[in-house]
């Protein structure tokens, strides 16, 4: 796998998915873009816990479901602007992250799986279940849009695709100068790897893995609120566990441990859902469901393993699964 | 033994300490201290409670009695990462690096621990000295056993811990370098750090301490400078005693 075609088979086709609105400006287009981009950056903030540091959450949607639901209120009940809705709900969000933190500090493997499980749940009880504040079962619809102004719907979309454009790319960039250019960055992998030894060398791992949970569940927060303000309904089932296991499956596919792979694998996933719905919604499900299994199976690192395969890393762990293999059987 | 000082408090001092799992005294009333600029070997048939005097130092594991002081200041209820930064290094006895990282990126990870920023020159020397410069970028889980515990050691002594704890730094590792880590911990030694060597190696620890303190069944059974250790019959009786029980027989190389 040379680099080439590595940025043939990830990166022409998401970058490709992502500005085709600015040459086809079709409504359908911008919205499937739109989408794409609010689960790209929703992917990349559950691998910067789950997939960089190695925290995994089974519960990412409860954040995304925070953040749209602060949204909503903001600007419906609050009649805030947007522009207050989401730094609000990535502020907020967190928040919520720091707390969850804390009690998953202690935890590993399965115990923090049930920890974040168990969050995600109790969001969805709290928004289905406090109905003065969420509306209930019913949710929350037509609280305003980023603008706050109505109009011609392709106009609109055009509005809400550069501002969703502008902010996913943005918090990307951010995602990846903290991991790629701040002493964060190595000691979340630090910490992936070996906590033990991380805390022995002088690594604060109970800061770092609290900054991880944070940051985290802002961005998730954060996406939720674009989300709210595009699609202008929020309601309990968007904080669902599938949810949650949709944008592992996505950050799977892009590569985890990378950030700009879960991000540029929501993307190119999210787009073959949504081409893929002339086959029929749950037919389309089905093919998704099925890509995923193949990628699991054969490219168990994600489109962005592609790249260790080609560093001989990959080769060399294979040619020892099957020495062992071999001298096993 | 070293100029070090009966005015300052040692580098290391470990007092009454005392750790049970479960029904097993695993380390029972140890006391001993360690100079700065000093040698100390730690040995004593296997399973009598050393590589626990390690965790119990560093806060791995807490003491259920004793004190440890660092400096003259209790450590015993820093975390683990404070320890470090404090400058107590270690290694451990199943060795402990970032597998999946490569070697580079380990020692960048023990000079970050300690926030070190001028890092890179001293790594680069010390992967020479180590006959490891041409593994620079390889994966820890691609380097053989005595690779890895030779990165172990390395990424202590980058960071240069003001007191560092070796526990079995030759186990795995080529003979051919043996002598490169005795003439790193004497050097070590020169520049006025405390080493706590634990290894099986008799020859090794009696030439490279300035004492040498014995353990059996978690206590503590004699502490003095090699020459009288060598000699002294309940010693002999209890790392021969315990080479010659079969069931303990692996453990003595
Ligand atoms: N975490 C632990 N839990 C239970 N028992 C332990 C633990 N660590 C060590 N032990 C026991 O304590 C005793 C001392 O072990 P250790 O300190 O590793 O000895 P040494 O390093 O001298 O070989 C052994 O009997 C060992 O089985
Ligand atoms: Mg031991």
């Amino acid at each position: 796998m040379t680099k080439t075609m590595r940025v043939a088979l990830i990166g022409v086709p998401a970058v490709a998915g992502l500005a085709l609105p600015l040459v086809w400006s079709h409504p359908f287009v911008l919205h499937i873009a739109i989408q794409a981009l609010i689960w790209a950056l929703f992917a990349a903030s559950w691998d910067l816990l789950s997939g960089y540091t190695g925290q995994i959450s089974f519960g990412h949607a409860g954040f995304f479901s925070i953040g749209a639901y602060t949204a909503a209120i903001l600007t419906k009940t609050l009649a805030l602007s947007s522009w207050i809705g989401m730094p609000a709900a990535f502020v907020l969000c967190g928040a919520v992250g720091l707390g969850v933190g804390f009690p998953a500090l202690r935890l590993r493997g399965h115990y923090l799986a049930l920890v974040t499980l168990g969050f995600g749940e109790i969001v969805l009880l709290v928004a289905t279940n406090w109905e003065s504040l969420t509306g209930g079962a019913f949710g929350m619809h037509d609280f305003g849009t980023f603008t706050g102004l109505s109009g011609d719907p392709l106009h609109q979309r055009q509005i809400s695709y550069a501002i969703v454009a502008g902010i996913t790319l943005t918090g990307l960039a951010v995602l990846l100068w903290i991991t790629r250019r701040t002493e964060a960055g190595p000691a979340f992998r630090a910490i992936r790897e070996d906590q033990v030894l991380a805390a022995a060398l002088g690594i604060n791992t109970t800061y770092y893995k609290l900054l991880a949970f944070t940051l985290s569940a802002a961005f998730a927060g954060l996406s939720g609120a674009l989300y709210a303000y595009y699609i202008q309904l929020v309601s309990p089932s968007i904080g669902a566990s599938s949810q949650s296991a949709l944008v592992i499956g996505m950050a799977v596919f892009g590569g985890i441990g990378t950030i700009w792979g879960p991000f540029l694998g929501a993307i190119l996933l999210f787009g073959i859902t949504e081409a893929l719905r002339f086959v029929g919604v749950v037919y389309n499900l089905i093919a998704v469901g099925a890509v995923m299994v193949v990628f699991v199976i054969f490219v168990p690192r994600g489109l962005a393993g592609l790249r260790l395969r080609r560093r001989g890393r990959v080769q060399r762990a294979d040619r020892r699964a099957a020495e062992s293999a071999a001298s096993s059987g | 033994m070293a100029a070090a000082s009966s005015s300052s408090p040692p580098r290391l001092a470990v007092r009454g300490l005392t750790k049970r799992f479960g029904g097993l005294l695993a380390v029972n009333g140890c006391s001993f201290e360690v100079e700065a600029g000093s040698v100390v070997g730690l040995i004593g048939p296997n399973g009598s409670g050393k590589s626990t005097v390690f965790n119990l130092i560093t806060n791995l594991l807490h003491a259920d009695g004793g004190e440890v002081l660092h400096d003259g200041v209790p450590i015993g209820g820093l975390s683990l990462h404070k320890v470090a930064r404090r400058g107590i290094g270690r290694t451990f006895q199943e060795v402990k690096i970032f597998r999946e990282l490569d070697v580079w990126e380990n020692l960048g990870l023990a000079a970050l621990g300690r926030g070190l920023t001028d890092w890179q020159d001293r790594a680069t020397s010390l992967m020479a000295d180590f006959k490891f410069s041409h593994l620079k970028h390889e994966t820890g889980e691609n380097l053989s056993i005595g690779q890895q515990r030779l990165l172990e050691v390395a990424m202590q002594l980058l960071v240069q811990p003001g007191l560092l704890l070796l526990d079995e730094p030759l186990a795995g590792v080529h003979p051919v370098v043996r002598d490169t880590i005795a003439d790193i911990i004497r050097d070590q030694r020169r520049q006025g750090r405390a080493i706590l060597l634990i290894e099986h190696d008799m020859r090794f620890v009696m030439d490279l301490s300035d004492r040498v303190v014995v353990m059996d069944h978690g206590e503590k059974i004699a502490d003095g400078p090699p020459s009288e250790i060598r000699a002294n019959e309940q010693v002999i009786e209890a790392l021969l005693g315990a080479s010659h029980r079969p069931s303990d027989q692996q453990g003595e190389h």
